[in-house]
């Protein structure tokens, strides 16, 4: 009761304060406390003294106000401070925990800053940043999550993608609440990647908000939404409904959802966006679903199609059909099935026939496109591929050749096409030489695949193809024809003829040079397969193009990326001769430095 | 001997570029001479500069926990690339060629140990006071308590529901009288107002909207009463100064602080503050930006090994000079401290060290840390009510407590003792650290009982209820850190 009244002077004083103490003098409210606070002062002092202090408050003139005011007050607070109310009655349930089940780690403020400033401002060279930190698992921090989770929406989309494919998916359910809370249904940005995340994370838990999302989300909310459904199968009117909505990106989501369903008139929506102008919108949906019924209506549909092309005499016709064909091949990538593989083989004994169409290159550009399909489809499409090479044209060789890489024995791959690298060329005239053309044919696919199995996508992935094994006398041959490209592409430590072709070519290239890059594709080779003299050619081209003498202050990132690969021995020489190079290009090459002697 | 290595030097830099520019020194072959002194006490060198001339630079361990950086360079970064160059040079094994030390830099380094030899001398002699030069301060310091109380009564008279922005920064602009008048602390807690009017980026120019403006009135009125109060208690020892100019600055109260005495580690001894050979763990860490005092201030919450005590390090970095000033960084190791200087106050008094050294922290010093933990909630909640009725008290408390069970009661978090107390986890008000209760849910459930946890208490003055932040949870292995 007695600290009640004491609340009670505190939210007047209170009320004064904000108000102004001028106003304090003769405040009712005030006056009406005292007689309560004298009649507690009996028992206790402090409501004796705070009698006093009110009393005097009422009684202030506008210049003593402030001072009366505040000491009521500090007296006040300070008995209500002893107050305080703690704990809290109810059953004590356990804490709702979802175990991050990875070992976190605790990371020094000093490594932490810069990953949080990367998360939470703006400002370029953050996905970096990011990236790097994920991959040496610096997320396991549990204090890292928020941050994270505040990356959703970052103005950057890519730093948003990133966050939520990969790093996000790593603490679990546990930031489920997190996600709802900040979900906002009309949002756009941040938001459809909350609601794709909330879903991956927990699908029928977050159920009612994805339908919720899909009644009153902004259409970027919809389209995630809409890729959230499938599983239920009320969602199939709605989408339904969705796949011939005005909006092109509605429909897309709508079509992809349909295709992770099997019922006949979600076919039937798939199979109209064959034959409609959401062509392009349906192949991704239709490649990913593999209802045979569907798979025979693309066939059929692909079929009528090719016999327009081979049959029309209308040149506009044709193309069109031509254009349809092309992105209805689309829809069979990646398929092995026995329906397929019959119709592709079907297709491939066409290829005269569509050559023979009369309207400018369809019919070259159709049997490419068939070609590339049967050389990663079965076995059987394959043999059949790699068997008629001898019958192909050059444009279609190197896709046989892939083919028989991925096949056969290197040693047969060699028997099989080595033919065409040896085969006469006429030199004058070759750009008219089909023995010509098979033969650069040939060696681009292998620099190709070369490229490709090295190649790394934004993500950080390594290539999407395994590195083939060449049969050794393909390096043999690429020496004896001076092939520098196809030399840099076989190229294997140790081998005496191409390190001798690479010392007298790149002699040959410094001496020439005006630039370092010029040296580059040479080098590169050099230090990949360590040959004897690529500390001295590397250190020889820095010197000549980068010397402090010169004004060149840039090397590039490539040449900087070659001194990490290059043997440990060379960090000596590598100190002693930065000293000599530009200050601009010190500050370029000593991370790589760095690392070079970071490395064990 | 000098006995140093790679992280060592990172760890003196004061930023990471300063770092990167040192190795790039040494890479360059900047450094056109590398000595090290016959005692190997002391590298010194000549480093290529952007002048004609080289600059000499040095770095003296003659103090091995508190090694000395010299440098002809005009940085003011300290210590600068040239000196950590000459560090990172030696660290990665470059030729050091034994020399005898040049005659500036010894009469420098003499120099030095005279200077510690004169300190520890001086340590022992009473201390003379001008009388004159002190009465002439404490009378500008009356003059100044004098302008706040008439500020803050102003301020009263005004009515806090009227403040706006042109109010707030008039007085921040007047609060500038207070710093020339000696009163540094006493403008800081004027700032503590103003900055309740302030928004996020440190200006007076955001009109707030109705609901944020009426949540900071409760939060306005206590900081007035404590400048009410602190205007009362800072004339009364300000006076009692003046009257007896031999007394010296009051040590049982945190009065001389809250009036910005900087307290000189001579003051400090006499007054039986320093601890010698102290063992601290360090539980929790945070940097945040303070925008009304325009500074960036690195918090390190650190335990005593021997006692237990909480008490905090604190490195104050104006944005002006933060290029200049190294950034603290947490810390995980126990840090062996041979002189440590404790600064009056009450529950988590600063401290500070000059020198220290470390070593690996072990399984039983968790142990102990979790030893000195209350395992009675409402012994402790008493302790800290009856230190937050002192009107100029720290109103956010750091203990550690001891809980055996952390659950939820409708939606809440609570951590709950043996005896059945409970207590209420919130971030609500408390900003110096990001928040933290939402990183409990992500714990393993053995963190859920019999742990010990490191807490911020907060008293709402609104909901009038006691409650608490978690910062670190302490476990038989480890410190969880739940802030930064």
């Amino acid at each position: 009761m007695s600290i009640a009244v004491l609340t009670q002077v505190y939210d007047e004083t209170r009320r004064l304060a904000i108000a102004g103490s001028v106003v304090a003098g003769g405040d009712f409210r005030l006056k009406k406390l005292i007689a309560p606070l004298e009649q507690a002062g009996a028992k206790a002092p402090v409501f004796a003294r705070a009698a006093e202090g009110v009393k005097t408050l009422v009684e202030s003139s506008e210049q003593t106000s402030a001072q009366a005011l505040l000491d009521v007050c500090t007296l006040v607070s300070a008995v209500l401070y002893t107050q305080g109310e703690t704990g809290l009655v109810g059953e004590l349930q356990p804490l709702e925990t979802t175990d991050l089940g990875l070992q976190t780690t605790q990371a020094s403020a000093r490594v932490l800053k810069p990953l949080l400033e990367a998360l939470t401002t703006t400002g370029s060279g953050r996905l970096e940043i990011i990236r790097d930190s994920h991959e040496r698992g610096a997320f396991r921090d549990l204090r890292l999550v928020k941050p994270a989770l505040q990356a959703l929406d970052d103005v950057y989309p890519e730093i948003g993608e990133f966050v939520a494919n990969k790093v996000l998916p790593l603490y679990g359910k546990a930031i489920l609440p997190e996600l709802k809370s900040q979900f906002d249904f009309k949002g756009k940005g941040g938001h459809p990647r909350r609601l794709s995340l909330m879903h991956r994370l927990d699908p029928v838990g977050t159920r009612e908000t994805v339908k919720q999302a899909l009644e009153s989300g902004s259409k970027e909310i919809k389209v995630a939404a809409m890729e959230c459904l499938g599983a239920e199968p009320e969602d199939l009117t709605f989408l339904l409904e969705q796949s011939v909505a005005k909006a092109k990106e509605v429909r897309g989501a709508a079509l992809k959802a349909l295709a992770k369903l099997d019922a006949d008139v979600a076919l039937d929506a798939l199979k109209k966006g064959l034959t409609s102008a959401d062509l392009d919108l349906t192949i991704q949906p239709v490649r990913e679903n593999r209802h045979p019924k569907l798979l025979t209506f693309v066939i059929d549909e692909t079929q009528r199609e090719i016999d327009n092309v081979c049959q029309s005499k209308d040149k506009k016709a044709i193309a069109k059909s031509a254009d349809r064909v092309e992105s209805l091949l689309q829809c069979l990538d990646g398929r092995d099935d026995k329906a397929t593989e019959a119709f592709l083989l079907k297709c491939f004994a066409r290829r005269d026939e569509l050559l023979g169409v009369k309207c400018e290159d369809v019919g070259k550009g159709l049997n490419n496109r068939i070609a590339a399909l049967i050389s990663s489809a079965t076995k059987k499409t394959q043999q059949m591929l790699v068997g008629a090479h001898a019958t192909l044209e050059p444009e279609v060789l190197d896709t046989a050749f892939e083919a028989a890489c991925r096949s056969m024995k290197p040693k047969d791959v060699f028997a099989m096409f080595s033919p065409y690298f040896t085969a006469k060329v006429d030199e004058k005239k070759k750009q008219k030489d089909p023995a010509f053309a098979k033969r650069e044919a040939i060696a681009n696919a292998i620099t190709d695949e070369w490229r490709w199995s090295r190649h790394e996508d934004d993500d950080g992935e390594g290539g999407e193809t395994m590195p083939i094994d060449w049969d050794p006398r393909w390096l043999d041959l690429a020496v004896s024809l001076k092939n520098l490209e196809l030399v840099g592409t076989l190229a294997r430590p140790g081998h005496a003829g191409s390190n001798a072709l690479l010392s007298e070519e790149f002699a040959a290239a410094f001496k020439k040079s005006k630039a370092i890059h010029e040296c580059y594709g040479l080098l590169a080779t050099q230090v990949r397969v360590q040959h004897p003299d690529a500390t001295d050619n590397l250190l020889a081209a820095l010197e000549k193009h980068a010397s402090a003498k010169t004004k060149n202050n840039w090397v590039g990132f490539n040449i900087c990326r070659l001194i990490p690969d290059l043997p440990k021995s060379a960090i000596p020489r590598l100190e002693e001769l930065l000293p000599k190079l530009h200050e601009k290009v010190i500050d370029q090459l000593a991370d790589y430095v760095a690392e070079l002697k970071a490395k064990a | 001997m000098i006995s140093i290595d790679e992280g060592f030097v990172d760890s003196a830099a004061p930023n990471s570029d300063a770092a990167k520019n040192g190795r790039a020194l040494v890479l360059k072959g900047k450094f056109l001479k590398l000595h090290v002194s016959d005692d190997q006490t002391i590298l010194f060198g000549e480093c290529q500069g952007s002048g004609k001339e080289p600059y000499q630079c040095s770095c003296d361990f003659q103090l091995p926990e508190a090694p000395t950086h010299r440098c002809s360079c005009p940085s003011r970064q300290f210590p600068c690339k040239h000196s950590l160059g000459l560090m990172y040079a030696y660290v990665q094994g470059k030729k050091f060629v034994p020399a005898a030390v040049p005659d500036d830099l010894q009469a420098k380094r003499e120099k030095l140990q005279a200077r510690v030899e004169k300190k520890a001398e001086e340590a022992d002699k009473p201390k003379k006071i001008d009388k004159g030069a002190l009465a002439k301060k404490i009378q500008t310091q009356l003059t100044g308590i004098d302008l706040l109380e008439k500020l803050t009564h102003d301020l009263v008279r005004l009515g806090i529901g009227n403040m706006n922005a042109k109010t707030a920064g008039e007085i921040e602009e007047q609060a500038k009288q207070l710093g020339n008048a000696y009163l540094p602390g006493a403008q800081a807690a004027l700032h503590n107002f103003t900055k309740l009017f302030a928004s996020e980026d440190g200006r007076f120019d955001d009109v707030r909207p109705g609901g944020q403006r009426e949540r900071i009135f409760s939060e306005a009125l206590d900081q007035l009463g404590r400048l009410h109060t602190l205007v009362k208690q800072g004339r009364a020892y300000l006076q009692r100064r003046l009257d007896d100019p031999e007394l010296a600055p009051e040590t049982d109260s945190s009065i001389a602080a809250w009036l910005g005495h900087a307290w000189q580690l001579r003051e400090l001894k006499d007054a039986g503050l320093v601890e010698t050979d102290v063992e601290l763990v360090q539980l929790a860490f945070n940097s945040h930006d303070d925008v009304a005092r325009r500074e960036f201030v690195d918090t390190g919450i650190w335990m005593t090994l021997s006692n237990g005590r909480i008490r905090l390090t604190q490195n104050f970095r104006p944005y002006k000079a933060a290029k200049y000033i190294k950034s603290d960084d947490s810390f995980f190791q126990v840090a062996q401290v041979k002189e440590l200087c404790a600064y009056p106050g009450d529950v988590n008094p600063r401290i500070r060290w000059d020198a220290m050294l470390s070593r690996p922290i072990e399984p039983k010093d968790f142990q102990q840390v979790r030893g000195y933990g209350h395992r009675d909630f409402a012994a402790v909640v008493k302790d800290v009510k009856t230190h937050l009725k002192g009107p100029l008290s720290d109103k956010q408390p750091i203990h550690v407590l001891n809980f055996q069970r952390l659950g939820q009661v409708e939606g809440a978090l609570v951590v709950e003792d043996s005896k059945g107390e409970r207590l209420v986890l919130t971030d609500a008000g408390m900003t110096e650290e990001p928040a933290s209760c939402h990183l409990l849910s992500l714990l393993p459930r053995e963190c859920f009982s019999d742990q010990t946890l490191v807490v911020r208490f907060r008293h709402d003055l609104d909901t009038r209820k006691l409650q608490i932040k978690p910062l670190s949870l302490v476990t038989p292995t480890g410190v969880v850190r739940l802030t930064l």
